[in-house]
């Protein structure tokens, strides 16, 4: 791998101290067992999933808009930018264009510190994420124009596509970008006959892990929606699943996609409240201020007609001479 | 639904919310879209509904209280800076559309748009420079990336300037409809000026501009 | 004004003169045009970010709060933000520390690695400080290799850090030649309102504090490391720096000191963040920066050491 100059670099051989603890290594029947054990442990909290989801709007002071989404532990803010010109393009585009990118913090995952330079992972996640929102976002009213939309993760805990696309569609709605829709999003990871709807990062790799041995269902299945229009806008499975599995666990996430609107719709109104309220603030200076600019104003009147008067009076004069 | 009745802020719509059906009598406005004969809120915001007497319908809209991410459109009386000027174009940067603070926006005002009267002899050197801060109006988009924008009436033109070499933050004085000058160095330079209220002005310095005026007869009037 | 007079000859503009004008004034309430005339009058904190005078002409507005004696967000000349540290709130890093100065936002978040020692340096452990200031923070900022004003702001951090002896890089290592710590802090720009450098100091050192070393066992012959991380050792730190940044504006008399300013200040002052960062460890200076900006007389220089010092008490 190329060195990164414009970063400071640590020793080439260094590695995570976990691989050095015993639960490192523990084989993958260790892990699925201890991970079944924990879930019996849980009650099923499947229907309440969406409960445990926390969102706010207007995090960052310097964006157009933003959000702050936290599910479970995952932890995911986003930021909106104003639409921009498309840098080296000479085509016109009649719909406008959203850049996404997705990337994670260097401690965010729990494991191996991740190198700041950007990985496919990040790719394919900011392409995810332009995929699941551009069809929520009104993109024939801003032809030749780009919506910047940057996610970050500050924490991974599992299901972090499904916290960005929650984030980026807040975060569009706090820019005021117009949108079809509000976007909500679930993911879901299945392992063999168990179906763990919004995974945290264990179950999700598990989940992801292929079994050799076995021709067993695995995989992880992120669906975004607008709850409203029932229009799915994205649908993207990792993994390999029966079809009958794939129906089951679309209905699910369908139902956990559309118990999140009301969360969001909370959030949003509670954005609208705010914002209105600043803005009657702001319209209350604004008339003081167009009270005193309006004397201001008559006083200049008074003046020009005082001195038209003296034009006049000058003219009449130079003509009487 | 979501909507909250209370009476100072309205009802409050969010992106995704069916309005009404739309048909003759009710037509969606900016901030809506309208999608198998009905009415969506496209923004978070709140309800607008406006009579048009003309047409007898009734606009439905939906408001935001952050600035919308708008576009300029033409006919809007924009804000913009001034970068480039040469013998043919002013480039400028829009600023404002309206009253609504904008990202920027690149706008390109040509020779002929700069007065409406005398346009062949038209020199943009004497109407701009970089730095100006102007008003100008949108004229319907005919290039990719540029906004074209006319400055040919009264009220629009140059309406902050900084004379050069003047410290910056030193705005020059609107002394004529073609010429500035700056209070601390008292030079003067020649502009396309907006007609609007100027900045400070006292009863008293307003005639004697005229004093002036009349004695030292127009300079800078091309008639 | 006169202008109006020569636009269509004299005798017909007095007749029509007060229409003309009346309509003027509609005409222009609705631009932005008439906010220009808001400053001279009325100073109001709460709208002032949305202010379009800001963005037409940010040099005449920003004056005519200095000439006041205040600053654009209500604060004094020498007065902070508020100030919110939140320890540990990432469970994925070793420790962590969110802060916030005023809007500005920063999280620190640690990670533990163990390597050999640098073969010249066998006795030490490594302390690798990064800032990213992600596209996300700030408009200014575009996605890609980090700019170099973030490449400055990183080594600003790191040598403060590398300077102040906060943590002694021989407490690192575990064996001699064989083992040590490498501990990645990697400080991210969430919010970008200024003042970025002290707030990556107050998070990195927040989170070094609270950091413990999990204990480890290395078997000189079979090579073989055991981490416990059951019994964990928290690092000695010895005092705790502060960085102080100030902007200054040049005025016409003298340059005015701004203490902790936020973007806006640091635009109208140069542009390429605070102007001058005085940093204190332990009664000792740990690095003086002054980047850009106005210039500065000693005697403001020695003030602003002082307002440093003062600051660390």
């Amino acid at each position: 791998m190329p060195l990164d100059y414009r970063r400071f670099n640590g020793p080439d051989d260094s590695v995570s101290y976990k691989r050095f603890t015993p639960d490192f290594l523990k084989s993958y029947e260790e892990l699925l067992g201890d991970l079944l054990e924990k879930n019996n442990l849980k009650d099923e909290q499947a229907s309440d999933e969406a409960q445990r989801v926390f969102a706010e709007t207007d995090t960052i002071s310097q964006a157009k808009g933003s959000a702050y989404v936290e599910i479970k532990n995952t932890k995911v803010v986003c930021s909106v930018f104003d639409p921009r010109e498309i840098p080296h393009q000479n085509e016109f585009s009649h719909l406008g264009q959203i850049y996404c990118e997705v990337k994670f913090a260097p401690f965010s995952c729990s494991s191996q510190r991740r190198p700041p330079a950007p990985d496919a992972e990040d790719k394919a996640l900011s392409e995810a994420l332009r995929q699941a929102i551009e069809p929520a976002v009104c993109r024939h009213l801003f032809p030749n124009y780009q919506i910047d939309v940057f996610a970050y993760i500050i924490e991974n805990d599992g299901s972090c596509l499904a916290a960005a696309i929650n984030a980026a569609g807040l975060a569009l709605t706090d820019a005021a970008v117009p949108m079809y829709d509000l976007i909500t999003a679930s993911s879901m990871a299945i392992l063999d006959d168990k179906m763990f709807v919004v995974p945290n990062e264990e179950e999700e790799e598990l989940a992801m892990k292929s079994q050799e041995s076995k021709d067993i269902n695995h995989g992880v299945i992120t669906l975004s929606m607008l709850s409203e229009l029932s229009q799915i806008t994205s649908f993207i499975q990792i993994g390999s699943l029966e079809t009958d599995c794939v129906i089951k666990a679309m209905d699910i996430l369908e139902k956990e996609c559309k118990e999140l609107v009301p969360n969001i719709q909370k959030v949003v109104v509670r954005n609208v409240i705010k914002n209105v309220k600043r803005q009657q603030i702001l319209h209350e200076s604004a008339k003081e201020m167009e009270e005193i600019l309006d004397e201001k104003y008559n006083l200049w009147q008074k003046s020009l007609k005082a001195k038209s008067y003296l034009c006049f009076s000058l003219s009449f004069f130079s003509l009487l001479a | 639904m979501e909507q909250n009745k209370s009476k100072p802020i309205g009802k409050i719509c969010i992106p995704g919310m069916r309005l009404c059906s739309a048909n003759k009598e009710r037509i969606g406005g900016p901030g809506t879209n309208v999608l198998q004969g009905y009415i969506y809120a496209a923004l978070a915001g709140v309800l607008k509904t406006q009579e048009d007497e003309k047409n007898k319908v009734t606009v439905i809209s939906v408001e935001s209280p952050t600035t919308p991410s708008i576009l300029p459109k033409p006919g809007d009386v924009v804000t913009a800076k001034v970068t480039v000027v040469n013998s043919r174009v002013v480039h400028c940067i829009i600023l404002c559309v309206g009253p609504h603070l904008v990202r920027p926006y690149r706008g390109v005002l040509k020779k002929e748009d700069i007065k409406s009267t005398d346009k062949d002899r038209i020199d943009p050197y004497k109407c701009f420079r970089p730095g100006d801060v102007i008003l100008a109006k949108v004229l319907p988009l005919t290039e990719i990336h540029w906004y074209h924008l006319t400055t040919a009436e009264n009220e629009l033109g140059v309406a902050i300037a900084t004379a050069e070499g003047s410290p910056q933050g030193v705005n020059m004085v609107p002394i004529s409809w073609s010429e500035m000058q700056c209070p601390k160095t008292l030079v003067k330079e020649p502009r396309k000026v907006a007609r609007i209220v100027p900045d400070y002005f006292d009863q008293n310095q307003v005639i004697s501009y005229t004093d002036a005026e009349n004695e030292s007869k127009p300079i800078n009037d091309p008639k | 004004m006169t202008h109006a007079c020569n636009l269509e000859g004299r005798q017909r503009l007095q007749t029509s003169i007060g229409a003309v004008l009346i309509q003027l004034s509609r005409f222009y309430i609705h631009t932005p045009r008439h906010a220009l005339h808001y400053t001279h009058t009325h100073v109001d904190f709460r709208c002032s970010k949305y202010h379009p005078f800001r963005v037409i002409h940010p040099v005449r507005y920003f004056t005519s709060y200095i000439e006041r004696n205040v600053r654009p967000d209500g604060r004094k000349f020498d007065e902070h933000r508020n100030i919110k540290l939140n320890i540990n709130t990432i469970k994925s890093a070793e420790t962590s520390a969110l802060v916030k100065y005023g809007n500005t936002t920063v999280i620190c978040g640690t990670k533990l690695e163990l390597a050999a020692p640098k073969a010249e340096d066998p006795d030490s452990g490594f302390l690798v400080t990064n800032v990213e200031l992600v596209p996300l923070c700030s408009p200014k900022f575009r996605p890609g290799p980090p700019s170099d004003h973030a490449q400055v702001i990183s080594n600003v951090v790191s040598e403060i850090i590398n300077n102040s002896k906060f943590i002694n890089l021989k407490d690192l290592c575990i064996v001699s030649d064989k083992l040590a710590w490498v501990l990645y802090c990697d400080i991210v720009c969430l919010d970008n309102d200024g003042n970025v450098v002290d707030a990556c100091i107050t998070a990195l050192t927040a989170s070094l504090k609270t950091l413990s070393l999990p204990t480890v066992t290395y078997d000189p012959e079979t090579e073989e490391i055991k981490v416990d991380t059951n019994n964990r050792i928290s690092l000695k730190v010895n005092g705790l720096p502060v960085a102080t940044s100030f902007a200054i504006f040049p005025n016409c008399e003298r340059s005015i000191l701004l203490t902790d300013p936020n973007t806006f200040e640091e635009e109208m002052c140069g542009g390429n963040g605070a102007n001058i960062t005085v940093s204190w460890n332990n009664g000792f200076l740990c690095g003086i920066l002054k980047s850009g900006g106005g210039t500065l007389s000693i005697e403001q220089e020695k003030e602003a050491i002082k307002m440093a010092k003062e600051r660390t008490l």
